[in-house]
């Protein structure tokens, strides 16, 4: 049940993401109105206010709908957890694709009105515009990246402090380390390539696109800074504490945590400024500069053969990049995405598939048994067989998987217990008998779904047992 | 100043970036003494190559338009026709301008005037400091 609600809750936070950043109500801003330019008189026009009123109204419903199915959908996890990641994992694809179905088909829609009332620039414009006052500024515009050197500095230092060292043999040390160190190189590049992104030109007076390219380059350089600095403050908090009480305690966790969602709330808190701030520069503009490249943009995504950037500032959300598609590395990028994430899905579906289809059950042919499962299958001869037995339930203590599946339903592959030792698990859980099977290298515990097959193949393997006069169980079965 | 490029024109690139850079100094966008991008930075904001732009500067400062220094970058700095290359060139490319015009039928009077018009919308203007 917490599964499913879990799941629930994080369809919700996809949902409302597209929402914000695509599905949300569209305003003309910038010129544009569903990232097409056109004049603001045409804002007025009948069919672009019933067009707009209709787009609207469809994406309502879309991610309403798309709420609904998608917690139905969550729900299916208490009965087979296989059918449920299927589903979940088409609904994924489904709801994306819907998403930005919607968003393009009204997007192409809204540039063919566009060029039917040869609103400007409709013909498509091949022109690049550049502001020298703003590029002569560039190098001076965001904050220098040398700013991180102090953190890694630090942050190595503390890496070396005497006693971090010694506690580097418990692995979840190292996770602290690479946390830092993942994050540092994060903050780090996302600076550099915020301060190598192209200059825009908002306006005919230099003045604004001066203040509000400064003002872009200084809220994301800022943005990393802190990030950065943040990181290092976290890291300090698991030195300090791993030093001095040898382990992070609780309140100590908590405050590492803290930090690290106080980063992420910095970079939203950032670009809630940018966009704010943004707009109240660009409205006191009365020179605005409109560059029309819609033609590049008329399918929905970035193709202008004209461009040699890869990377481009996305029409539709300003925060994102999307590549040039008209860039044969663009294309690769983006097709070679979608089908690596495409191959994981499927491949991630068919082995939980696997898992809750392929049968399981021990096959005795000769001499043979055979133990068969979705995955970790084995066999061994009778005489290898030291004991067996049927037990009500597992033995007490912790088993840890070293290779294999657990879940609130099934134990299934390899695993090694304190005093049990090496294992091999085929349970489902809330089911028994389970036969207990001693092997010179490890202890098979298999169990079935199916009243009275447990004790069935108890039986089988006593009886070959005693015919080939290898040790049996001490303890008679319970039936 | 603003400039823009036409990437699909049949004009080159660094022509044009030449070009405007030009008209942005004759009409006082482009002040004299005023830095202008460094070659990397107007390549970025362009998206265009370096050499695309290191070539349009080379041509400038050939013309004794700019400026280049090896730690100060380009800078606008217009230099007088002393040798009279430059008369020379403007006469061939006024004879040839003419001859279209009188071709095209425009009037000597409309020619001139037009000229004039032109000649007095530039008004280079220096930094102050």
């Amino acid at each position: 049940m917490i599964f499913s609600l879990m799941f629930a809750f994080i369809d919700l936070f996809i949902i409302i993401i597209f929402m914000a950043v695509y599905g949300r109500k569209k305003k003309y801003s910038e010129g544009m109105l569903l990232g097409v330019h056109i004049p603001a008189y045409a804002m007025q026009d009948p069919e672009v206010e019933a067009f707009l009123e209709d787009h609207n109204k469809r994406s309502k419903w879309f991610y309403a709908a798309n709420v609904i199915i998608s917690t139905a959908i969550c729900f299916l996890n208490l009965f087979y957890f296989s059918a449920f990641i299927t589903l979940w994992c088409l609904w994924l694809l489904f709801f994306c694709c819907g998403a930005f179905f919607l968003l393009f088909r009204d997007h192409r829609r809204m540039y063919d009105l566009k060029v039917k009332r040869g609103w400007q620039g409709a013909s498509g414009s091949k022109i690049v515009v550049v502001d020298t006052n703003v590029s002569a500024s560039g190098a001076k515009l965001p904050f220098s990246v040398l700013w991180h050197l102090p953190v890694l500095a630090a942050g190595t230092a503390l890496t070396f402090v005497p006693g971090i060292s010694r506690l580097m043999k418990y692995s979840a040390s190292w996770i602290f380390i690479l946390i830092f160190g993942s994050m540092f190189l994060l903050f780090f590049c996302m600076h550099l390539v915020t301060n190598r992104v192209r200059n825009k030109v908002y306006s005919n007076d230099s003045k604004i696109n001066l203040q509000v390219n400064q003002l872009e380059k200084r809220v994301f350089s800022m943005v990393w800074l802190s990030g950065n600095y943040a990181n290092l403050a976290a890291y300090a908090v698991f030195v300090y504490f791993t030093v001095k009480q040898e382990w992070m305690g609780s309140w100590a966790l908590i405050c590492y945590i803290s930090i690290h969602t106080a980063v992420g709330l910095a970079v939203l808190a950032g670009m809630y400024y940018l966009s704010f701030k943004k707009k109240e520069i660009l409205d006191t503009d009365d020179k605005p500069l409109f560059l029309d490249d819609d033609i590049y943009w008329k399918n929905g995504w970035y193709s202008n053969p004209n461009d040699k950037r890869l990377w481009v500032q996305d029409r539709f959300c300003s925060a994102n990049y999307t590549t040039n598609m008209a860039r044969p590395a663009g294309k690769i990028l983006t097709i070679g995405t979608v089908a690596v994430v495409g191959v994981m899905l499927v491949w991630m579906c068919a082995m939980f598939l696997k898992i809750d289809l392929t049968p399981r059950y021990l096959k005795v042919e000769g001499e043979k048994v055979t133990v068969s499962a979705p995955f970790y299958s084995i066999d061994f001869n009778v005489d290898e067989i030291k004991d067996i037995e049927l037990v009500d339930r597992l033995p007490e203590g912790s088993f840890t998987r070293t290779n294999g599946m657990s879940d609130n339903k099934q134990m299934l592959g390899k695993f090694e217990g304190k005093e049990a030792g090496e294992l091999r698990m085929y349970i489902f859980r809330d089911y028994s008998p389970i036969l207990k099977i001693e092997l010179p290298d490890y202890t098979v515990y298999i169990n079935s779904q199916k009243e009275g097959e447990a004790e069935q193949w108890y039986r089988e393997l006593l009886l070959l047992s005693v015919q080939s006069d290898a040790p049996r169980g001490a303890e008679s079965p319970h039936w | 100043m603003i400039i823009e490029l036409n990437m699909a024109g049949e004009v080159p690139i660094y022509v044009q970036l030449r070009n405007q850079i030009v008209m942005g100094i004759g009409k006082g966008e482009l002040k004299v003494g005023e830095k202008l991008p460094t070659v990397r930075q107007m390549a970025l904001d362009a998206g265009v190559n370096t050499m695309t732009v290191n070539k349009a500067y080379q041509v400038l400062k050939a013309e004794g338009f700019i400026e280049i220094d090896r730690r100060h970058g380009a800078t606008v700095r217009p230099a007088e026709d002393v040798s009279g290359a430059f008369r020379e060139k403007l006469e061939e490319e006024l004879e040839l301008l003419s001859a279209e015009a009188r071709l095209k039928g425009v009037e000597q009077s409309e020619f001139l005037a037009l000229c004039e018009k032109i000649f007095s919308g530039m008004s280079p203007e220096w930094e102050t400091v």
